[in-house]
């Protein structure tokens, strides 16, 4: 039977020498879908990540992987899972397809076809030393590897850095193929603009802590707009303006205000028609701006 | 599954640099054996070497120089520190990149992501050390068992197999330490630098400790003192110390799996 739920965090925390921690953290992924973990870097991504992988342990709580634990059933999860670490190096004195082949020996079950056909679809270097390689090729054997044995669950961390705009649009085709195939797939990255092409859901970490857990959908359809106007009194606008609830980030540069609004413009609308807009321009907010007013922790979720 | 994939790889990786220091050490061994039988003919040299304060011949790993057989003069000339320091290197070397080395690259996250136990890549590491231990105590046997009659050392076979023994488990157990200590600090430089300080006092202790009485007991603790002490080749070894290095060796090893378990890897 599978699990509804790919990954549980359970108040995880994990503090350790020379890491970045992460404290209280609670998360839900679903089974056959792709997560997108945001955060700027040193936020943390990185440690819940290795935590998933029992290379670093829970100072307390836990981290359920496949509804298995994290510690006690690491070698289950391990065999069930892919992962690509954020650093990512192979030997540099091996060829792509001997690293590979070295991976895949550290695993039971081994699929030639599907290798092949990743390699065929990312346009990977086989037969040239890793050391010649670009960080781009390189990045394309850690996806290769990540995938190769089809696992239930692929953890990606920071996969496209490095990958040129072609590689990383077939990178997210792999990524939509693979949970439209009922298997999960949870990467991390610090570009919420990257992520919203393939994430159903997001988790927003912010120095250790989970800020927001939302799927993409609700979060443009929290109707987060940015709002330009151009006013005759730009003091005046600001005032009246900055204490509307729905208004946020409210910014002035000239006879120019830009400002996020969430919600609706009932409020908005009448005080706009008071004060003599010259002109105005309103937008969806892309997720980077969401994120960014998450950040700043003006939000109201 | 290859059947051990850690320790096959290594090799594989290591064949080449293993290929040349053998060929190193090969050549080492033969010109310092074809160097025998001018310096037995020559009284002058073991006269000079007579004159040396005993303690500094100690410190050399020499005690009872003896130029006068192939024997006395191998366990001064090789194996008193030449042949131990060359096996050392070997050893240690391997052991702190295999883990510890390996975690500092940034390969092990990836390694052990997978579902590979630490304990079993803490274990073909290990394996990896025993058996870079033994091609090189094979190297030196087999040369010196076809030097023998051609520089006529007349060594006695047992004697030379027993010296191999003590030199290849004194390799193996501080290649071991330097392997659990990369792989506790995740640093191929400190494992070097504690276990090679750990293996330069075993040294002296073994060594100072046929001179100095109050460092007398401590020789126990030294795995050099198991390995080399009394000149095996001369007077045979101690066969049972092989079982003390053995014991050394996996204490270390089970202290080494029991935290390396437990610890938290640096990314």
């Amino acid at each position: 039977m599978v699990d509804p739920v790919a990954i549980r965090l359970a108040s995880l925390t994990v503090s350790y020498r020379h890491g970045r921690g992460v404290t209280g953290l609670d998360l839900e992924m679903a089974t056959g879908s792709v997560f997108g973990f945001l955060g700027p870097n040193g936020a943390g991504k990185t440690t819940a990540i290795r935590t998933l992988l029992d290379l670093l342990r829970p100072t307390s709580g836990s981290a359920t992987v496949l509804g298995l634990d994290s510690v006690r059933d690491s070698m289950e999860i391990r065999r069930r899972t892919g992962y690509l670490p954020g650093d990512f190096v192979l030997p540099p004195q091996l060829t792509g397809a001997e690293a590979l082949d070295w991976l895949a020996s550290l695993r039971a079950d081994r699929s030639p076809e599907r290798r092949g056909e990743l390699v065929e679809r990312l346009g990977v270097e086989l037969h040239r030393p890793i050391r010649q390689l670009s960080k781009g090729n390189r990045q394309k054997l850690g996806l290769v590897q990540a995938f190769q044995h089809d696992p239930e669950l692929v953890i990606l961390d920071e996969p496209t850095s490095g990958l040129d705009p072609l590689v990383q649009d077939e990178f997210h085709r792999l990524v939509r193929e693979h949970a439209a195939r009922g298997r999960s797939v949870f990467l991390s990255s610090h570009s919420l603009d990257e992520v919203q092409h393939v994430a159903d859901t997001v988790g927003i970490i912010r120095e250790g802590s989970m800020v927001a857990v939302e799927s993409v959908d609700a979060l443009r359809a929290r109707g987060l707009r940015r709002m330009t106007i151009r006013v005759a009194d730009a003091a005046e606008a600001q005032r009246r303006l900055q204490d509307l609830p729905a208004v946020s980030d409210l910014r002035v540069s000239g006879d120019h205000l830009d400002l996020a609004v969430s919600g609706s413009f009932d409020e908005l609308l009448p005080v706009l028609a008071d004060l003599h807009v010259l002109d105005l321009l309103s937008r969806a907010a892309d997720l980077d701006e969401i994120f960014l007013a998450f950040y700043r922790g003006e939000s109201t979720p | 599954m290859r059947r051990f994939p850690i320790l096959s790889q290594e090799l594989r990786d290591r064949r080449r640099s293993l290929l040349w220091w053998s060929v190193g050490v090969a050549g080492w061994i033969i010109v310092i054996a074809a160097m025998f039988p001018t310096i037995h003919e020559s009284s002058g040299i073991a006269e000079l070497v007579d004159q040396y304060p005993k303690g500094i011949l100690a410190l050399f790993g020499v005690s009872n120089m003896d130029f006068g057989s192939g024997s006395g003069y191998l366990a001064g000339e090789l194996f008193g520190f030449v042949v131990p320091l060359l096996a050392l290197m070997l050893t240690m070397g391997a052991g702190a990149a295999v883990v510890g080395g390996a975690e500092e690259r940034g390969l092990l996250d990836l390694m052990l992501s997978h579902p590979i136990g630490r304990r079993r890549v803490l274990l073909e590491s290990a394996a990896l050390v025993a058996v870079l231990a033994a091609v090189f105590g094979l190297i030196v046997f087999a040369v010196l068992a076809i030097m023998d009659p051609i520089f006529g050392l007349e060594l006695s076979m047992l004697n030379l197999f027993g010296t191999v023994v003590g030199v290849v488990l004194l390799a193996m157990v501080l290649g071991w330490l330097a392997l659990v200590i990369g792989a506790l600090t995740g640093s191929r430089g400190r494992a070097l630098g504690v276990a090679g300080a750990i293996a330069a006092l075993s040294y002296l202790l073994s060594s100072l400790s046929q001179l100095v009485d109050a460092l007398r007991p401590l020789r126990l603790i030294s795995p050099f003192w198991y390995a080399t002490s009394g000149s095996p080749l001369v007077g045979g070894y101690t066969w049972w110390y092989a079982l003390v290095l053995i014991a050394m060796g996996a204490a270390v090893l089970l202290i080494g799996v029991i935290l390396f378990e437990r610890r938290n890897l640096s990314s």
